[in-house]
């Protein structure tokens, strides 16, 4: 038996055992312990050998590898979103560019498939020494020049210069001219990410060199296959954008975004770009200035979708007429007034007809226009409903302080009207409820006000006989929901609401529990579930919170309609109680 | 009066397996169907698909007659879509349930519909392996598909350059 497998401690061994025959015992194992690691060695070298090799031929016969390229270029074109990537800079984990750091073959067929490269869009956002411009511009021509000959959709938004932006945005050469404190302040920046001066004669982009020039540089040469051209900028880059004010030819466009913030210092830019523009069909303008009109010359009648920001109530009007195709139309006017005589750039006044100011309008007649969406901040008669016509009209939504005159002309204007959306702030609007009530097709109706607008006007119109006796229901017989936001007496609301339908209350609604009784704000939306559900078969409580409708209105809801009527989702924040009308009187 | 029989169709698959299928069903598939037409004459003997399997086939089937009596999209469709640029990659509820396979059997779908010319399910599954690769990084990729990373000195080179431009590099 070997001594380490005697159970004789090592310690009384060195007693009895001769040192130089350990010494041998301790050297043959050592031997075989030093061979066994050799083997062992060669064995896991072997072992890795094979499992480099299997992994090898389990990689060569991986699923994906029987696909032929064609079905991986299909796979490739799903992986697009609907938004185009972001170019400048890219995403690793967003195609196309994900795409071709995979391996040679993805690679391969990631730049054959066009269809993957033919959107961009580029922030500027630039780290320094890494976005020279002319290496910017060719890793851009790259990225085009893969889309082969389709259509290309470019979109240039801001560049990222808050506090939160990584890394530090470029500060190139301070240039000579700027004044000494200026230069103090950039030569001491020190590890700030962030720098906004502001003042009178600062131009802030001669801090950014020609960084931003690769905007030009790849949307100039490439005009005639650019679709869509989304360009949202901060107006102090303007200088940037100068090219766009050149008589250029962009006879692909479909669809133009034009977002530019703006100030007295930095007026927008005309659009002297949409001369040329054959294809376009699609317009989107944050600012849509009295400049930039009388320098346009385009054909307004292939428009088909139309937006402004902001908008000369006078040029919307000229403009608006003149959309034949007009298929969708959102615009906040702006009313200029008096002042319309002193503005720059009129080149003479306007023909009496387009007279703003309660003259008579242009005949309007858009067969095509299906949605109109018109804010503003003023009362202005902007159509003459004598000659507007709005045949296929079905949305309609205004939002003004109010727009008394101007839903009363819309309203004769049309009569497929199945929604309607209204948003005002304090002044009555009989005229426009008188319209509504005879609009055959209505069935969604949303009124959100800020003060009694829509009370006072019902409460007039009730005391008018108008609708005394008689439900909105029965006076608008599609009418399927309601939704409303606001302060109304009860009454009248019942009055409104008695109506099998679907009524929403937005949070912030509030009830006066009677006439002439002093205002007191009695309900939330745990009220109106208590006291308004009963006429109604659905009543929908957007974000309602667990406090405001407790769990013993829930269960006495639930006590009156019966458990199958009974819906709920999203308990915390959104409720749906679904009931039958059971005849509820709202005057009890 | 009873309802006139539907024609039964017989196919056999790589591995011998044969199907007995609708006609109807059949011609969810386009390259079937072209075949179906080119024959005027009714034939017993089963149609030969020498390059898909029973089990795969098996899937298919239950595809198509999932989705029998839909209208076949046209080449007209596919292009206005393309034109509306109104893709998405959302999948039916049950298309999705359908899908829900291994890997392997993912890719054998997606070659079967290429190859019979079956688009609303190669479309399915092109989808469905488009959503696996969004959101990831190349190396996640490589992991999913046991992809292995086959880049020549040169293109690494490129990559590395390129990836100036990238945000997470």
């Amino acid at each position: 038996m070997a001594l380490h497998e005697s159970g004789i401690s090592p310690n009384s061994v060195l007693h009895n055992v001769r040192q130089d025959e350990l010494q041998h015992q301790h050297d043959d194992f050592s031997s075989k312990a030093a061979e066994l690691k050799v083997q062992l060695a060669a064995l896991t070298a072997e072992y890795a050998k094979l499992e480099k090799a299997a992994s090898f031929y389990q990689a060569a016969l991986a699923p994906w590898k029987q696909l032929p390229n064609e079905v991986l270029q299909r796979i490739f074109c799903w992986t697009k979103s609907t938004e185009p990537p972001t170019c400048v800079p890219f995403s690793r984990t967003v195609a196309p560019m994900q795409l071709t750091q995979v391996c040679s073959r993805w690679r391969a067929v990631a730049f054959a498939t066009p269809t993957i490269w033919q959107d961009l869009k580029c922030t500027v956002y630039l780290p320094p020494d890494k976005y020279e411009r002319y290496e910017t511009i060719a890793f851009l021509q790259s990225w085009v020049s893969r889309a082969a000959y389709l259509p290309l959709s470019i979109v240039a938004i801001p560049p990222d210069l808050g506090p939160n932006a990584t890394p530090t945005p470029p500060l190139p050469p301070i240039p000579q001219h700027h004044h000494p404190i200026m230069q103090n302040l950039l030569q001491n920046l020190g590890a700030r990410s962030y720098l906004s001066p502001q003042g009178r004669g600062f131009q802030p982009w001669l801090l950014m060199g020609d960084k931003f020039n690769f905007i030009k540089d790849i949307i100039t040469p490439n005009t005639s296959r650019i679709r869509d051209l989304h360009i949202t900028f901060p107006m102090y880059y303007r200088h940037t954008l100068a090219f766009l004010q050149q008589s250029l030819k962009f006879p692909a466009l479909e669809n133009i975004t034009l977002d530019f913030t703006t100030s007295a210092q930095f007026p927008p830019p005309n659009y002297s770009l949409l001369k040329d523009t054959p294809s376009l069909r699609r317009a989107k303008f944050g600012i849509f200035n009295m400049t930039s009109h009388t320098q346009l010359q385009m054909n307004w009648s292939r428009i088909t979708h139309f937006e402004a920001g902001l908008i000369p109530s006078n040029i919307f009007l000229r403009i608006f007429g003149e959309m034949k195709s007009l298929q969708s139309c959102k615009a906040t006017l702006q009313w200029i007034g008096t002042q319309m005589q002193h503005l720059p750039n009129m080149a003479g006044p306007l023909p009496v007809h387009m007279n703003p100011l309660g003259g008579p309008t242009p005949p309007i007649d858009l067969p095509f226009l299906h949605t109109l969406e018109l804010s503003s901040t003023f009362n202005q008669p902007v159509f003459n409903s004598d000659n507007t016509n709005l045949p296929n009209l079905k949305v309609l939504s205004l939002a003004a302080e109010s727009f008394s005159s101007l839903a009363t002309s819309l309203l004769k204007s049309t009569i497929s009207l199945s929604e309607l959306r209204i948003k005002v702030h304090s002044q009555p609007m009989g005229g426009a409820i008188r319209n509504m009530l005879h609009l055959p097709a209505l069935s969604q109706l949303t009124h959100f006000t800020f003060e009694l607008a829509l009370s006072n006007t019902i409460q007039e119109t009730i005391d008018q006989h108008i609708l005394r006796d008689i439900s909105l229901g029965q006076l608008i017989p599609h009418l399927h929901t309601f939704h409303f936001s606001g302060k109304i007496f009860p009454r009248l609301l019942g009055t409104l609401l008695a109506t099998k339908g679907f009524v929403s209350v937005d949070d912030g609604s509030t009830i006066f529990p009677e006439i002439g009784k002093p205002r007191r704000k009695v309900v939330t939306r745990s009220h109106l579930a208590a006291s308004f559900v009963a006429p109604f078969q659905l009543v929908k409580i957007t974000g309602c919170r667990p406090d405001i409708l407790t769990d013993a209105d829930l269960e006495k809801i639930q006590d009156q309609v019966g458990e199958e009527c009974f819906v709920m989702e999203a308990p915390e924040m959104d409720q749906w109680v679904m009931m039958h009308q059971i005849g509820w009187d709202i005057d009890e | 009066m009873a309802a006139p029989a539907t024609q039964q169709i017989k196919i056999r698959c790589n591995d011998e397996k044969e199907f007995t299928v609708d006609r109807d069903v059949l011609e969810r598939s386009v390259l079937i169907k072209n075949m179906l037409e080119d024959v005027t004459e009714q034939q017993d003997a089963p149609i030969p698909l020498p390059n898909v399997s029973g089990p795969v086939m098996a899937k298919v089937l239950e595809y198509c007659t999932h989705h029998r009596g839909e209208p076949l999209p046209s080449a007209d469709t596919e292009q206005s879509q393309d034109e509306t640029r109104k893709r998405t990659t959302d999948i039916s509820e049950w298309d999705q349930k359908f899908i829900t396979v291994d890997q392997e059997m993912l890719f054998e779908i997606i070659l079967a519909a290429n190859y019979l010319d079956i688009k609303s399910l190669l479309d399915v599954g092109c989808k469905t392996v488009a959503n696996m690769i969004k959101g990831k990084t190349p190396e996640e990729i490589r992991k999913l598909f046991n992809i292995v990373n086959d880049f020549t000195p040169e293109e690494e080179a490129q990559i590395k350059k390129e990836n100036e431009w990238a945000e997470d590099r």
